[in-house]
């Protein structure tokens, strides 16, 4: 077997994961891999995506049947990597580069930095204020979504490495914003408590998800799609038990 | 007024979200209007009465937007869509749908699960129309493109 054939096949997956991993659509991944397999001279390439992992076989042009898998695990959208893997597929499909420059341009796009924690909190703070705004609140409610949104914000980095489990991290921070949102209430302010609880669910809801599941199942990926799907209903309503185990406890708030 | 702070909202919201997916310079400003046209024609086409109708129209206007965006700014197109369409997606219904499973049992919420499952059927059917459009658009252009130089 070709070494180089491996170490293309490779960087290939490579980039096919960053794809995947990036909230890029599984027809997305089957397409750039085929695309890149035969940029690189191999005779046909078959790859099968599903959300959780990528198998391609590719027919080397001495005949050889060479088969990779990829597991992928978690994911974290990212546009940013989409866009620049998307160009490097292009400008592959045009020229195809040289090996060891194909991985140092993929090694690159893996390390772009990503938004610093302080940014990040920022960004959380605009979001969640921006919708609770947005779902009837006034400048009362801006600030208190504010407010809890960079707590949530903080939650979510630093949970991750505390729980595990993803749906149980996202239960756990869904019901301290709760609690955030009692505890402002039950200290003597009085706001619209349903606008700043959706502005803040905005942040944790898989709404995109439920959306791009039906997408991939209507794209006829009706696999991923009924991933995907159970996926986002699960994560739904551990965030819907987070919020309303914490409103039983402590009451105050209807919706 | 109201419809205008939501307006501007719905950009800045859209706005928001490029940022949290990691995008920077004029893509941001690009999902900005998007945004903020998607909650523009939600509300127009509103106003005739069927919010259906809004969503669908405000998700196709989005997903033409988008197309035309990518192929300017050299993108894929689900990078410019998926920021703009945040505004429309149905979020909040689905934090409330699960809300009221769990507290009433989901015999009592069949209304919000029919109505959650029409949106999301609804968004996803125009963006694949559109998309569906544009490559029908793009064979035949290429078609007419190829017998004139062959």
């Amino acid at each position: 077997m070709n070494p180089i054939d491996t170490r293309t096949i490779k960087s290939i997956l490579d980039a096919g994961e960053i794809i995947l991993k990036s909230g890029g659509e599984v027809n997305r991944v089957e397409d750039t891999i085929t695309r890149m397999c035969l940029a690189y001279g191999f005779l046909r390439a078959d790859v099968f995506t599903i959300t959780s992992s990528i198998v391609v076989t590719v027919q080397t042009a001495q005949g050889e049947m060479i088969t990779q898998t990829r597991r992928i695990y978690g994911y974290d959208t990212n546009l940013q990597r989409v866009h620049h893997i998307n160009q490097l597929a292009r400008q592959v499909c045009d020229s195809p580069l040289p090996i060891h420059s194909l991985e140092e341009e993929i090694e690159k796009i893996k390390n772009t930095p990503t938004l610093s924690l302080k940014k990040n909190m920022m960004v959380h703070a605009l979001i969640a204020a921006v919708f609770s705004v947005f779902y009837g609140g006034g400048l009362r409610e801006c600030c208190i979504g504010a407010l809890i949104g960079v707590g949530l914000c903080l939650l979510l980095h630093y949970g991750e490495s505390v729980i595990q489990n993803p749906l149980l991290r996202y239960f756990f921070c869904s019901a301290i914003g709760s609690l955030g949102i009692c505890l402002f209430y039950h200290g003597g302010i009085d706001f619209n408590r349903e606008a700043v609880a959706l502005g803040n669910i905005m942040l944790l809801i898989p709404g995109l998800a439920l959306t791009n599941a039906i997408r991939d199942m209507m794209n006829g990926d009706t696999v991923s799609g009924l991933l995907r799907l159970c996926d986002s209903l699960l994560r739904a309503l551990a965030i819907a038990a987070g919020f309303i185990s914490i409103m039983t406890l402590i009451g105050g708030f209807l919706s | 007024m109201r419809e205008i702070i939501q307006i501007l909202m719905a950009a800045l919201g859209s706005v928001g979200f490029a940022m949290l997916f990691q995008l920077h310079g004029r893509k941001l400003i690009i999902a900005g209007i998007g945004g903020g046209i998607s909650w523009i024609v939600y509300l127009l086409v509103g106003k005739l009465g069927n919010d259906m109708l809004a969503l669908f129209c405000a998700s196709f206007v989005v997903a033409s937007i988008a197309e035309v965006g990518a192929r300017i700014q050299k993108t894929p197109v689900l990078v410019l869509e998926v920021p703009m369409l945040i505004p429309l997606i149905p979020g909040a219904d689905l934090y409330r749908l699960m809300f009221r499973i769990i507290s009433l049992g989901i015999r009592n919420s069949m209304d919000y699960l029919v109505r959650l499952s029409q949106e999301v059927l609804l968004i996803a059917a125009s963006i694949i129309l559109v998309s569906t459009i544009v490559s029908v658009i793009v064979n035949i252009h290429s078609k007419i493109v190829v017998e004139k130089y062959m």
